[in-house]
């Protein structure tokens, strides 16, 4: 429920509606565990999209993005005894793909760097004709914020995702960032604080428009 | 407290973050205040915003992919366990080595057997019995024993030797 100056439900009511979601998890890993391997298939057919959605907005290169996907089900699916039952299994899976994108970012930069070309930050695929999500947000408004968004630092793009796109908790978010949760609202508050200054400059009738949505 | 605290407020976190006084506070003066109240409202349009911005679809087939991966995984799994190791290999380079021994003091024993019951048979017939014969008539010197039965003492060891290179070539180790 939302009321008219959006102070919505709570993210624990969120987090705990998923209850039975993460008893299905359970079941599956423990089927993993004991050598089930097509347990796991379950499992990735559950988080493909959000992991997969995170890596893109880390990496900002699809065919990387899906490299780093690939690799992260594959971490998860060796280091599989590592995880703990008693805490979610999606922050876990979360961490190991921000790892394995950081890592691809850093073999990326090191490739350009040997080829002499300067580091760029990574093609901005939120400019380009090849972004997936370009074609999926219908309006205008949607597709300057999705751009405004992909623009941000590689950090506060990654906390604004898991924050409001998967509705994570931020000491969740610093466990899988392997930061302070103190560090996952200033990266909040400097996202929002830099979305709002672009969004005043680009156009004032984005947010005019957004807010009237919201109300 | 002044507007510049509820805008500082509203544009630095996240409603679901602010605490429960906070809340209220802001929901009390937002009342009153207009300017803060915009301020609520654009904040809230963005997080809205990004609530609706959707996520990418993965490409076709990434679960197929990745199972794929880990069946290659599992496969190799299997395989490392099969393969002998390192340590695998020296286990085996002594046992090969045991083997040998063991067939070489088979050999050594089955002939020094040999050689005494032929002395026992026909003494002094054969060079190589008269040959026992005078080495163990030495040792018997040497180690202070009676005179013994030496062809006896030499078919003794030389069985001896036999056996402990058959347990020797048949030890669990040369498999």
């Amino acid at each position: 429920m939302v009321d008219s100056k959006g102070f919505g439900m709570d993210r624990t009511t969120a987090e705990n509606a998923r209850g039975s979601e993460s008893d299905v998890v359970r079941l599956a890993v423990r089927a993993v565990r004991e050598g089930h391997r097509e347990a796991f298939g379950s499992l990735v057919n559950r988080y493909r999209k959000r992991i997969f959605g995170l890596s893109l907005i880390i990496v900002r290169d699809p065919s990387g993005a899906e490299e780093v996907t690939q690799d992260a089900f594959v971490s998860a699916y060796i280091h599989m005894d590592r995880y703990d039952m008693d805490r979610p299994f999606y922050p876990w899976l979360v961490a190991i793909a921000v790892r394995h994108a950081q890592t691809w970012l850093r073999r990326r930069l090191r490739v350009t760097g040997r080829e002499g070309a300067a580091p760029d930050p990574g093609p901005d695929i939120a400019a380009t004709e090849s972004d997936p999500l370009q074609a999926l947000i219908a309006d205008e408004r949607g597709r300057d914020l999705w751009r405004l968004v992909m623009e941000l630092p590689r950090g506060q793009r990654t906390a604004v995702i898991l924050y409001y796109m998967q509705e994570l908790k931020v000491e969740t978010i610093a466990r899988a960032m392997g930061i302070t949760g103190g560090t996952v609202k200033t990266l909040l508050f400097r996202a929002r604080r830099s979305l709002r200054q672009k969004l005043d400059s680009d156009t004032h009738t984005l947010l005019t428009g957004l807010g009237k949505e919201a109300l | 407290m002044t507007c510049r605290y509820f805008r500082g407020l509203i544009e630095a976190l996240p409603i679901e973050e602010w605490h429960p006084r906070e809340r209220r506070q802001v929901n009390r003066h937002t009342n009153a205040c207009s300017d803060c109240q915009n301020a609520l409202l654009k904040a809230n349009a963005l997080t809205s915003g990004l609530r609706q911005l959707p996520e990418a679809e993965p490409p076709a087939g990434l679960t197929e992919r990745v199972l794929a991966r880990i069946a290659q995984i599992d496969e190799s799994r299997v395989s490392v366990e099969a393969s002998p190791s390192p340590s695998a290999g020296r286990t085996f380079r002594r046992a090969a080595w045991c083997n040998a021994l063991g067939w070489g003091a088979m050999c050594g024993g089955a002939a020094i057997a040999f050689g005494a019951l032929l002395d026992t048979f026909s003494p002094g017939r054969w060079s190589t019995a008269g040959w026992i014969r005078d080495a163990s008539v030495q040792w018997n010197g040497i180690l202070k024993m009676p005179d013994p039965n030496t062809a006896t003492l030499m078919l003794a060891l030389g069985l001896l030797l036999c056996v402990a290179g058959l347990f020797m070539s048949f030890s669990p180790e040369s498999y």
